[in-house]
């Protein structure tokens, strides 16, 4: 005979210590109340902030703009004196006379849509000048056989790094890469199509289409119609072929390889010899004439290399990167638990050790793209990351302009990214066994 | 400071008391140690911030273990966010008194909650662990109390099913 209540008792008894820290939980909720209070009281006052902005511009007649209007009337533009809008780098400003670029566009954009939409009839094509954006707006009604339309046209100095530009563009969306450089993210719903092209000279374009009233489902304009009209060449801010936008990244002086760095470069290069012995290594951070993998980084920060390897079948990829991060584990109570397995789409194993290691096996494929990466979390506290791919942002290869998925799981646009070669060259396996041989 | 439970003293007091109860229930509940503090610590965390409250309830036992029930319910209800690891990590040492027959006991009992749904896992523990009545599982639940007594009534009957070769369980009328 077997009673439940004792037999519930003793599988739960003799608990491991407990890794609560009511005191570390404590702070941390004392913490977390303040911040939260923080932020309530900056959200209320960016909100009272922008009604103080936002009321007196409404009460004087909207935003400051320059029109086809005050282009007849001679007026002259606004002057630009205001930061312009965030950039998170170095865009280039337009240089081109607002009452010039307002006629300009204004022909563009009508040019285009009768040659896009020629059974639609555009209404006055007149854009206006926004100082504080940097930018032109224009609002056209088309009015077609059974509909109309309300196609909202703006250009403004694109205020996203090229190499992040349609990171938004993920669901739903349809991103393309033409060859000119122009990234074009399309999406639509049931009321309306929306087109964002982001310009190799700095511009970024965005094209709304909505129907005019709420009575018409849908607008008859057409996503590729509305991508067509996106694609015009002359609806830039930099008609005359401005320079490119980022200035080529100037590449930083090689620092001297830290004693652990070039160890731990012997290390994984023999490595990778053993297991690929056809191979070719190279590493582009290398100084000239360095071996390839090369570490940088230093004990303090981190431990990083990035080396390319190429076979018969094409390149891959390997990153890899150490660090000491956490102290070592001394006691049961302060040890940390093992490793949370992601949510990654392929795949993951987490395993432990006999010598302690926890281990993290991800792989993952998306598309053409595929991804081994494994992360040793020792118990003296140092972590090894490597992380294994077919594709690259490098020139050569098929260009998929697809959304790449981490190994984590996590998914954003890449459109620099090329497909390298079909398989990767080495096992999970090996990746374990190689990151094994890395230590600080 | 404003917000915050005054009394943190008792807090700190109360959770002191109650933490080894919960970790065990909780083990009970999802069969891992690890895991088992994760869930107390979030019904420990859950508990503070509501602590004005909470310390004014007649029963906050009640609440607590019913917090821990729910952060238990939804982990299990987002399996891909737990891990598993495939190596049984010895974190739970013999005790000396203990021979090999009460551990092959023990693992075999948390095997046998382990097959069950989660719900009915949670009946066997609260009524035969928390030793709770069917009236205050099924409040527990938030369920009927005839549910309470069906899904005793099937947990058991599993657990029978499982241990047929070598004893009967022990029912509670």
């Amino acid at each position: 005979m077997i009673d439940l209540h004792d037999e519930l008792r003793a599988a739960a008894e003799a608990p491991p210590p407990s890794r609560i820290d009511l005191d570390a939980l404590i702070d941390r909720e004392v913490r977390r109340r303040r911040t939260l209070r923080w932020a309530g009281a900056a959200a209320t006052f960016g909100a009272v902030a922008a009604l103080a902005i936002a009321v007196p511009i409404a009460l004087g007649g909207g935003p400051a703009s320059y029109s086809g209007a005050d282009v007849a009337a001679g007026r002259p533009c606004p002057t630009v004196a205001a930061p312009g809008p965030q950039q998170s780098h170095a865009a280039p400003r337009p240089t081109e006379h607002c009452g010039d670029a307002v006629a300009r566009l204004g022909n563009e954009l009508s040019a285009a849509i009768t040659r896009v939409l020629p059974t639609m009839q555009p209404g006055p094509v007149e854009f206006a000048y926004v100082p504080v954006r940097l930018g032109y707006e224009a609002t056209v009604r088309l009015t077609g056989p059974k509909s109309e339309d309300v196609l909202r046209v703006e250009l403004i100095a694109s205020h996203e790094h090229p190499g992040r530009a349609g990171a938004g563009c993920l669901v739903r969306c349809d991103y393309t890469r033409d060859p000119d450089g122009t990234i074009i993210a399309a999406t639509q719903s049931e009321q309306q199509r929306q087109v964002v092209a982001y310009r190799p000279d700095g511009t970024t374009l965005l094209l709304l289409a909505y129907p005019s009233s709420r009575v018409q489902v849908g607008p008859a304009v057409t996503l590729a119609q509305v991508a067509a009209i996106a694609r015009t060449p002359g609806l830039t801010l930099f008609p005359k072929a401005q320079p490119a936008p980022v200035a080529a990244p100037t590449t930083p002086p090689v620092a001297p390889q830290d004693a652990t760095a070039a160890r731990l470069s012997d290390a994984l290069g023999a490595q990778l010899a053993a297991a690929l012995p056809g191979a070719t290594l190279t590493d582009p951070n290398a100084p000239a004439g360095g071996p390839a993998p090369w570490f940088t980084g230093s004990r303090d920060s981190a431990f990083k290399a990035g080396v390319d390897i190429a076979d018969a079948e094409g390149v891959s990829h390997l990153y890899a990167s150490l660090l000491a991060t956490r102290p070592p584990c001394a006691e049961p109570p302060t040890c940390e638990r093992p490793p949370t397995c992601p949510m990654v789409d392929d795949g993951t194993r987490c395993e432990v050790a006999p010598d302690g290691t926890k281990q993290l096996v991800m792989w993952a494929t998306d598309g053409g793209f595929r991804t081994y990466q494994i992360e040793l979390h020792r118990p003296d506290g140092s972590i090894v990351q490597l992380s294994l791919t077919n594709f690259a942002p490098a020139s050569g290869g098929d260009a998929t302009g697809a959304i790449a998925c981490s190994a984590r799981g996590e998914c954003k646009s890449q459109p620099e990214m090329t497909v390298t070669r079909t398989t990767l060259p080495l096992t999970t396996d090996q990746l374990v066994e190689i990151g094994n041989a890395l230590r600080l | 400071m404003a917000g915050l439970p005054t009394d943190v003293d008792r807090y700190r007091e109360y959770a002191m008391s109650r933490l080894d109860g919960l970790r065990r229930t909780a083990y009970l509940l999802c069969g891992d140690w690890h895991t088992a503090d994760d869930l107390a610590s979030t019904a420990l965390t859950r508990v503070f911030r509501h602590w004005r409250r909470v310390s004014e309830m007649d029963n906050p036992d009640a609440y607590l273990r019913r917090t821990v029930l729910r952060a238990w319910l939804d982990e299990r209800r987002r399996p891909w966010r737990r891990e598993h690891a495939t190596d049984l990590l010895p974190e739970v040492a013999a005790g000396a008194s203990a021979g090999p027959e009460a551990v092959a006991d023990r693992l075999t009992i948390l095997a046998l909650l382990a097959e069950l749904p989660p719900r009915r896992r949670a009946v066997l523990v609260l009524r035969y662990f928390c030793d709770l009545s069917v009236e205050e599982t099924a409040e527990e639940l938030g369920c009927s109390t005839g549910t309470v007594k069906s899904q005793t009534a099937r947990a058991i009957e599993a657990l029978r099913a499982r241990l047929l070769d070598r004893s009967a369980v022990a029912e509670e009328a």
